[in-house]
């Protein structure tokens, strides 16, 4: 990791290191600018109506009103930004072996990833929020994503890539659901100097180490052989374990099903069972524990504290992922011929995604919808109405990550990026819980009806466009 | 410009090197050293273990048993004075991608303190637009500017992975001339591993040939060409008691490595010189254990 004291030579390294940060070389080709950008201008605004609320409020009634996911999404999309530029300065294949330069561009990341975490406490503590309290929070919104500076890069172990990023998926939503559907968000807000000063002053430190240690795990953990020998043949391997052919005799062939499924991501091609499991399981098991444990704090009733849950559930029901980002895998799925020319072939890219949306969106919104129903006597009439907005405000803002390609073929990735992740904080905002069914109803058909446009027109402009088939 | 003192006297010492992955062992037992000024290309079927051992002669991978000293310090705790008499082409360029091509070539330059002005020849033969971004170059133009900027400051050991996979043949061809006199000029040591055959056969002054991760034979280029030659009997059987080193087999004969006009050969062998190539894939060709 280095020592603390520098070299003339080594702040000299760290100051170029730096400067880089201020140059087209961050910003451009960083996808994640837009989103950090969107969600830092929503964090301020959020920010903003809390120190209005503040003055005539309680803490926790201001906080009860005020959104706190924009400022989740600030801490983790900042890590990941950051992320992005430092895996590719200090990732890259050479960097090793030039002198200071994987040390200094871990430095130079830290040194920015520290100074963004205390202005963004900065920016809290005007709220006015006590700054060790503006810290804690932040910070302890940014574990799941400073986890992700563990991850192997592409090629080394693929076990440790999967087992991090379980482990990171699994702490976001544990996350999400404790601060959404808990007190969490005031606790950590209201925490005395002398508790987390100590947890801020770890956590910093756990983001120090893990950042400067990037080098060494980055470029000194062993890799598999054919990671190093990219043209290594598997076959040459296969001698060494005499299970291997058995294997690949238990191999089943795949289904045309499962082929379509593998359109909308390269990583994650047969996740529809993981993906039921989850959709139907997540939400009614973390509110259940979060009402159980409120209500053991509290006092109140088990459905007295399930109620109020419901209001912040709505991000927990949005559908984003990569599956217009991460388009390596089309060119080698085209030539297989199975989804005939260009156009039909995203076509079937966009069918895929809406046959996924249709099974995984009704099953969360009931999931969310249901137990509500049922604890609180909600009218069949209103059930009917809360559940069909939600899905079609959850439909319409998943299938409009594809509107940015109605403009040009090939849009900035970061455009691309912020349109399938903001829904996330759309739907947190825009649900009817929050704003009532008749402008939520407005919202959704609003949001059906752009989704319907980027479903019918946006594949025409895809097939037309380069396709990208190296990674960045 | 600094003046650099002389490069100590041994590049590279390799000994007794073992690095294994899991239950699989990469490398095996490997011994060897890079004298000043030597070219020596490193000859292997693809994952016989050539990209470990580069791996772990740059300090990349840990070695599970055995030492690598470049400069007559540990690869491990090279320090940065010797770090950056090295240079290193890796198989494809990644990372870097948001630079612009001159600004790269700043950035990465600026890590060696004062360089003097790129060689000339160094800079024609990249013909590269300073101004194109890196993540916008073609594969060969991205392997030209990798090329370029571990030649750049001169470094008096050079590690080349497969640098020419994916340069056409006009930049092939004028790479390895350049090389040649790189290494002439410089008085570079230079490792590269390759699977164009012709290009290390005019090139290199040794060769290593690595199967299974075992060194299996280190020799100069000079004594290979001289006494390897390809021994064929009606009994081949009977070239089996020869003081010769067998480095592969055929029906006919044997391919033998210490042959020499004076050696006494059984009545009826006939002796052929190997092609370069036969001789490659009958070398590393995978054996039993």
């Amino acid at each position: 990791m280095g020592s603390l004291s520098l070299t003339r030579q080594e702040w000299s390294d760290l100051w170029r290191a730096l400067q880089l940060y201020a140059s087209p070389v961050f910003l451009r080709a960083n996808y994640l600018l837009i989103s950090v950008g969107f969600f830092l201008f929503t964090s301020l605004m959020d920010l903003r109506r809390l120190h209005r609320l503040l003055t005539h409020e309680t803490f926790e009634q201001a906080l009860s009103h005020a959104n706190v996911v924009s400022l989740i999404l600030t801490s983790m999309f900042i890590q990941n930004c950051l992320q992005l530029h430092a895996t590719r300065q200090i990732g890259a294949a050479q960097a090793p072996a030039i002198p200071g330069l994987a040390l200094a561009e871990a430095r130079a990341v830290c040194i920015v990833d520290v100074v963004s975490v205390l202005l963004l406490s900065t920016a809290l503590s005007f709220a006015p929020i006590p700054f060790h309290d503006a810290l804690f929070f932040v910070l302890f919104n940014s574990i799941p994503t400073v986890l992700q500076w563990y991850v192997p890069p592409q090629g080394q172990s693929q076990k440790l890539r999967v087992l991090i990023s379980l482990a990171g998926g699994i702490l976001i939503l544990g996350q999400f659901g404790l601060l959404l559907l808990s007190n969490a968000s005031l606790w950590l807000l209201t925490r005395p100097p002398i508790l987390t000063i100590p947890a801020d002053v770890c956590l910093l430190l756990v983001m120090i180490v893990s950042i400067l240690s990037l080098p060494n795990r980055l470029h000194g953990t062993p890799a598999t052989p054919h990671a190093l020998d990219a043209s290594a043949s598997l076959k040459d391997a296969l001698p060494e374990f005499p299970y291997g052919k058995a294997k690949t005799r238990a191999r089943k062939p795949i289904t045309f099903y499962q082929l379509r499924q593998m359109l909308l991501a390269p990583t994650s091609p047969l996740t529809l069972k993981t993906d039921i499991l989850l959709s139907c399981l997540f939400i009614p098991v973390l509110m259940s524990i979060s009402a159980m444990g409120m209500s053991l704090f509290t006092h109140k009733s088990f459905a007295a504290c399930w109620k109020p849950l419901v209001f912040s559930a709505g991000a927990m029901i949005a559908v984003s992922d990569n599956w217009l980002t991460q388009r390596q895998h089309w060119p080698l799925l085209l030539i297989t011929g199975r989804f005939g020319d260009r156009l039909s072939f995203v076509r079937s890219v966009f069918s895929a995604k809406l046959s996924r949306l249709s099974v995984t969106i009704p099953l969360r919104v009931l999931s969310l919808i249901i137990p509500y129903a049922l604890i609180t006597s909600f009218a069949l009439r209103d059930t009917l109405l809360f559940s069909l907005e939600f899905m079609g405000l959850a439909l319409g803002f998943a299938l409009c990550g594809g509107l940015p390609f109605l403009v040009s073929g090939n849009p900035w990735k970061g455009v691309v990026y912020a349109f399938n992740f903001i829904p996330i904080f759309l739907l947190q905002t825009c649900n009817p819980f929050i704003m009532g069914t008749r402008i939520a109803g407005v919202i959704a058909g609003l949001s059906i009806a752009l989704g319907c446009v980027a479903y019918v027109l946006a594949p025409r402009s895809l097939s037309k466009a380069d396709w990208p088939y190296e990674t960045e | 410009m600094t003046i650099r003192p002389a490069p100590p006297t041994l590049p590279v010492r390799v000994t007794d090197l073992t690095k294994r992955f899991g239950s699989f062992t990469a490398l095996d037992h490997v011994s060897f050293t890079v004298e000043p000024g030597e070219t020596v290309a490193l000859l292997g079927r693809n994952g016989a273990g050539k990209s470990t051992l580069i791996g772990c002669l740059m300090g990349f991978l840990i070695p599970d048993q055995g030492s690598v000293d470049i400069f007559g310090q540990s690869v491990l705790s090279l320090p940065r004075d010797l770090r950056a008499r090295t240079g290193f082409v890796p198989q494809t360029m990644s990372g870097f991608t948001a630079f612009s091509v001159g600004r790269l070539i700043d950035y990465i330059g600026a890590f060696y303190g004062d360089l003097p002005p790129i060689d000339p020849i160094l800079l024609q033969w990249a013909d590269l637009d300073f101004k194109k971004i890196v993540r916008n170059l073609s594969g060969g133009q991205k392997q030209r500017l990798a090329i370029l900027l571990a030649m750049r400051h001169e470094p008096d050991f050079l590690v080349l992975d497969e640098p020419v996979a994916s340069l056409d043949p006009h930049a092939r061809r004028d790479f390895m001339n350049l090389l040649g006199s790189y290494a002439t000029r410089v008085g570079a040591s230079i490792l590269i591993s390759s699977h164009i055959l012709s290009d290390l056969e005019r090139l290199c002054s040794r060769l290593l040939f690595v199967r299974q991760g075992h060194l299996v034979l280190d020799v100069s280029a000079e004594v290979f060409r001289t006494q390897t030659r390809w021994l064929d009997h009606s009994t081949p059987e009977v070239l089996h008691t020869l003081p010769c080193q067998i480095l592969g087999q055929r029906e006919s004969g044997i391919l033998a490595h210490g042959w020499t006009e004076d050696l006494a050969l059984p009545d009826g062998t006939s002796v052929s010189i190997p092609d370069f190539e036969d001789a490659f894939l009958e070398i590393t060709a995978p054996r039993e254990h």
